[in-house]
């Protein structure tokens, strides 16, 4: 005898037979759901009218609405598109340090390098990750993401800054930053167009929205670890970190504007 | 390679020719998975309108629980590749609907907490007290319900009012058997506590 046989013989109107009764006097949460059971049906707060006809047409018009190209990949499941996401992601890094690469030092800590390298793309992964669970899987808290990302972002600055081999004018200090802080968006903003390309939430929570410019962020700045040779803590937090802050802050608003649009229009 | 195609022919075959009353969900999910359109109208009518139920006693707002029915079937649609053939159908649809109620609550805000639907039902046969009567005893209940939290009301919702069993419950939900348990017996007990002593 369980809980649930109980209730549906207590909803059915039927008598409790012998072992159930034993059953609830013996359980708690039995007891408890007899005691407000006449309640639950007198106050049921369902109520309306549902035209089953008329939303069907609805809903398939929408489906019919899904065609072309984001369609087909918004379809994939998700290991699928996460694999795509995680193509583009570990796939541009060793481009960047092909093609980019910060120039090697004897200052330079390959530990330190891993260490960051590692933090940004599990950070990545991670975020995007959950940007493509769709609605069919429970949400993980955003909070736990939102302070991953913080920490990944804070992880260089916060490290011992090392004696630099290549030392940052004081008139170059600026212009260093500006050219970090938009090759760590360029880089970013692939895998965050990506990810949001093939998010299939139409319309997301600002505590959702985020994740896409997230997980490009973290791909952001994992080109930066790559391809910038400068330990200063005042040149990390001025480029690096604002790339990261820019490109998540910046993809939130983005999508938020194209909803809302989307919504308007609708 | 040929062989491989007929057997792939065969199976989008078969698939097809469950779309009966008789084939379960899981069977019709499948179907629709292979291409049978029958099988999501036969699947919709199935859910559609307990959904809408369930989302609306969530809300308490019926235009935004026929939105969100039809949301979770777009979403049903789109997630399609990813439904596992082991998980039982009810509690996935219901996953979903419930994960989009969720957003839509949150979005809303707290404009209305008041639990109360829009229409009130009347039943024809009901006399004015008896109609005065059922208002008041919703109006209770919606009461009660507001002070439960979230968790607690949903798992009510699912429970009581749509026959989800404890084991449907978890997975709709994303909590644990005995989580859900735990809640469903506070849930009852504090619902006893803010109510009357007795429905008349």
């Amino acid at each position: 005898m369980s809980c649930d046989r109980g209730k549906k013989r207590l909803k059915s109107g039927q008598p409790l037979t012998e072992a159930e009764r034993a059953h609830v006097e013996d359980c708690e949460l039995c007891d408890a759901l007899i005691d407000s059971s006449e309640w639950l049906e007198a106050g049921d707060p369902s109520g309306g009218t549902f035209d089953a006809d008329a939303n069907f047409a609805e809903t398939k018009t929408q489906i019919g609405q899904e065609r072309g190209f984001r369609a087909r990949l918004r379809a994939w499941s998700t290991p699928r598109r996460f694999l795509l996401v995680a193509t583009l992601m570990l796939g541009s890094l060793p481009a960047i340090a092909m093609i980019s690469r910060r120039p090697m030092d004897p200052m330079s800590s390959m530990e330190r390098w891993v260490l960051l390298l590692t933090v940004f793309v599990l950070t990545g992964l991670t975020l995007a990750y959950h940007a493509l669970r769709g609605p069919d899987r429970s949400p993980r808290p955003w909070l736990v993401l939102a302070l991953m990302l913080g920490v990944a972002a804070m992880i260089e600055p916060a490290l011992p800054e090392l004696d630099s081999f290549h030392v940052l004018a004081p008139q170059m200090f600026f212009a260093q930053a500006t050219k970090c802080l938009m090759y760590g968006v360029i880089n970013g903003i692939p895998v965050a167009a990506l990810v949001a390309l093939i998010d299939r939430r139409d319309r997301s929570l600002p505590g959702r929205l985020w994740l896409a410019g997230g997980a490009g962020a973290a791909t952001g700045l994992a080109a930066l670890a790559l391809h910038c040779p400068y330990h200063d803590r005042s040149h990390l937090m001025l480029s690096h970190v604002t790339a990261a802050v820019v490109l998540t802050v910046g993809t939130m608003a983005l999508l938020g504007w194209l909803q809302s649009r989307k919504r308007t229009r609708a | 390679m040929g062989e491989t195609k007929t057997v792939t022919s065969f199976s989008r075959v078969l698939a097809i020719t469950v779309t009966t009353v008789d084939a379960t969900d899981e069977d019709l999910m499948r179907a629709y998975c292979a291409g049978d359109e029958k099988a999501f109208r036969e699947l919709f009518d199935r859910y559609a309108e307990p959904l809408f139920r369930a989302v609306q006693r969530l809300l308490a707002d019926e235009s935004a629980a026929r939105d969100v029915v039809q949301q979770a079937f777009l979403q049903m649609h789109r997630a399609r590749n990813d439904f596992a053939p082991t998980r039982k159908f009810r509690s996935w649809i219901y996953t979903i609907a419930l994960n989009l109620a969720r957003d839509e609550r949150r979005r809303r805000g707290r404009r209305r907490e008041d639990g109360l639907a829009d229409e009130p039902r009347h039943a024809s046969d009901d006399t004015p007290d008896q109609h005065v009567e059922a208002v008041q005893s919703r109006h209770r209940m919606a009461k009660a319900m507001e002070r439960l939290s979230r968790e607690q009301r949903e798992v009510i919702i699912l429970h009581w009012y749509e026959g989800l069993s404890f084991p449907e419950i978890a997975h709709a939900t994303g909590a644990g058997l005995s989580a859900v348990k735990v809640r469903a017996h506070r849930a009852y007990k504090k619902l006893r506590e803010f109510l009357p002593p007795d429905t008349s």
